[in-house]
């Protein structure tokens, strides 16, 4: 293959598909043009400047090339011709024209997608009165346009250096990349009131800077989806900026995660909580967290009420948590991972468990131990009784219990199991796999990763139809 | 039957298996065109990521073709193809004048190397159904087909949707691997 001359065209290949692979991340590219079905297309029409899926790709193919040019993202190289006019059109703006006269939020019934493609882009149906506009002026709105421009900044930098993401991002980005940032620097961050309650503000309307969900230049925001909004809403009641570590931030938001999931489901906790383990609730996994949630609600570990109580409507179990952990720096300004590892467990001391885990993910770990043992219990039980709702109300039991050294004890119990265990940590590996996530910025397979990222938040999110997308979905079976 | 020794002799006919790779750059017609050779219909395709292959028998010849992905960083995968080739289909898209030079260097490339140095070369102007396609002449003249020595060679323009042209090009095919073997 010495007589290929690819060299040159390789280097240049492997600069342009970085600006394509950050392309890919904007929000109006995450989901196939034609389709709107296909999430994370992996190819494009580059005359046209659609990011589509295989299938699509199939029917573009078969239009020819006098109008649409297919080229794969993954397995073809891109000229800077190519890659331009990617840039320039991008999915929102090209659907703006070629679908300027369909309905919005039209989405092609399944059976008919060629007809549709070919409808659209052969026979012009929905396409723009007059001539074909310069992209430019199909912006929608500066968001997006300073995404595309962030984007390619990032990508130019981070060839030669590493990008100062937060430094070079103007004030709005960053606020939008907080998370991101968080898991991608393991040192702490100040942000004033940044992360904080957005558990106690999450059914405030949204306050002026609300941003949108899809702002995330990392890919994340499928993952964090709804929780995201909640945590890049900073709450304007609150005002009491104090200096945190990272850790409890990252805690707080990823409890905020657990925060939306129960939500019908709390009544049948209070009921089942006496009656030990009877099993007698139906829908097995929202009624165990359920469950779980009620059990927290009960232990109040912080000694100084909150002044802004929580929605009264909704009595949030991790308020309580939220609070203890926020209000905390103040009394003990460095929290550190131990200790607020220590949090669900008030006898860490007695445990070994946080001690073996690393200091990098050892938060998260922790945070992720909080359901590691419904996983460990049902392992544990398996044997004896693999029937699913038995593990969860034994677990409710060890929380629930009234007397306040009973707890403890089973706590020290099940958890010093679980250290001892070989699974010993269910999410320990998706407390790495976030932290490896923030760091595939640039990553080719980023995209491939945000999947996994986006069943994981199913796994703990409402959505549990979705379980069948979720690769830790066995946790709550 | 009477047929016993006509079918002993397909028999000893049909054992001979000649392996036979299309290729070509992407989005040229490869796919449609196996599975014209085979089932002798329009499929719907998708760019093929990996292969796709089918054992055709046309005129008393079992064939084994490989339709082989032409996504550009996959092209070098060809050459994991290449021993005991009776033949090479390459097939170009002669509506994509772009891209006609890219496709010459690939085939270049491609019978350079030592393994393919005794297949025949059948060349499909692929498309011909279409307005504006390149002509055979422009198609011969661009893959400086001219230009090629101790290899057996024909182009032929065809459309893998329609049919036409496939047929021709099979059958010189046939003949040139009979002739050979």
């Amino acid at each position: 293959m010495a007589s290929r001359r690819q060299n040159p065209a390789a280097e240049k290949g492997a600069a342009n598909q970085q600006v394509i692979n950050s392309l890919l991340k904007l929000p109006g590219n995450k989901y196939c043009a034609d389709c709107k079905r296909n999430k994370l297309p992996r190819w494009a029409s580059w005359n046209l400047g659609v990011f589509i899926c295989i299938r699509c790709s199939g029917i573009h193919r078969g239009m020819g090339t006098h109008i649409s040019r297919v080229k794969s993202v993954d397995l073809d190289s891109w000229t800077d011709e190519q890659l331009a006019s990617m840039v320039k059109w991008g999915n929102t703006k090209a659907n703006k024209y070629w679908e300027a006269n369909l309905a919005a939020g039209h989405i092609p019934s399944e059976a008919k997608i060629e007809n549709f493609v070919r409808t659209k882009y052969e026979s012009k149906r929905w396409v723009m009165d007059g001539p074909m506009p310069d992209p430019g002026t199909l912006s929608d709105g500066d968001e997006e346009e300073a995404a595309v421009k962030q984007q390619l900044e990032n990508c130019q930098s981070s060839s030669s250096a590493p990008p100062p993401r937060a430094a070079s991002a103007p004030p709005k980005k960053s606020e939008v990349n907080l998370f991101d940032d968080g898991l991608e620097s393991d040192k702490p961050i100040s942000q004033p009131g940044g992360l904080r309650n957005q558990v106690a503000g999450k059914g405030e309307p949204a306050p002026p800077k609300s941003s949108k969900p899809g702002d995330s230049l990392l890919g994340l925001d499928d993952f964090f989806g709804p929780a995201q909004q909640a945590i890049t809403r900073p709450d304007s009641v609150n005002s009491s900026p104090a200096p945190k570590s990272n850790r409890p931030d990252l805690k707080t938001s990823i409890l905020s995660l657990y925060s939306s999931a129960p939500k019908q489901p709390v009544r049948q906790g209070h009921q089942s909580i006496p009656s030990f383990g009877s099993s007698a609730s139906p829908p097995v996994q929202q009624s165990a967290f359920g469950d779980f949630n009620d059990a927290f609600s009960g232990l109040n570990f912080s000694p100084n009420p909150q002044p802004h109580a929580p929605q009264p409507q909704k009595p949030n179990a991790f308020a309580n948590l939220t609070s203890a952990m926020t209000r905390s720096p103040p009394v003990a300004p460095q929290v550190t991972p131990a200790q607020s590892g220590g949090f669900f467990g008030t006898p860490a001391a007695k445990k070994p468990t946080n001690s073996t885990s690393t200091a990098a993910s050892s938060g998260l770990n922790d945070l992720f131990a909080l359901s590691s043992p419904l996983q460990q219990q049902s392992t544990l039980n398996s044997a004896a009784k693999p029937v699913l709702t038995s593990n969860f109300p034994a677990f409710d039991n060890a929380w629930s219990s009234p007397s306040p050294a009973a707890p403890v004890q089973t706590q020290a119990n099940v958890w010093g199991a679980s250290n001892n265990s070989i699974a010993s940590n269910a999410f320990a590996g998706l407390g790495t796999s976030h932290l490896s996530l923030g760091k595939k910025d640039d990553d080719d397979f980023g995209a491939f990763t945000g999947i996994g990222a986006a069943g994981s938040s199913s796994g703990f999110g409402a959505s549990a139809a979705k379980v069948d997308d979720d690769p830790f979905a066995n946790v709550w079976k | 039957m009477g047929g016993t020794i006509s079918g002993l002799f397909s028999r000893l006919w049909s054992k001979r298996e000649v392996r036979i790779l299309i290729l070509g750059l992407d989005n040229a017609g490869k796919t449609t065109l196996l599975y014209r050779l085979k089932i002798g219909e329009v499929v719907t395709t998708v760019p093929t990521i990996g292969f796709n292959v089918e054992s055709v028998t046309y005129k008393n010849l079992n064939f084994t073709v490989w339709d082989l992905g032409g996504q550009t960083s996959i092209r070098p995968y060809w050459r994991c193809y290449y021993a005991n080739t009776a033949a090479v289909v390459f097939v170009v898209d002669a509506t994509d004048k772009d891209r006609i030079s890219t496709a010459a260097e690939e085939l270049a490339a491609m019978l350079d190397e030592e393994e393919l140095k005794d297949a025949s070369l059948l060349v499909f102007a692929n498309k011909k159904d279409q307005p504006g396609v390149l002509g055979a002449a422009e198609i011969t003249e661009a893959l400086k087909l001219l230009r090629l020595k101790d290899r057996s060679w024909q182009l032929f323009a065809c459309s893998a949707v329609t049919g036409e042209g496939v047929t021709e090009g099979m059958d010189w095919l046939v003949n040139t691997i009979q002739t050979q073997q």
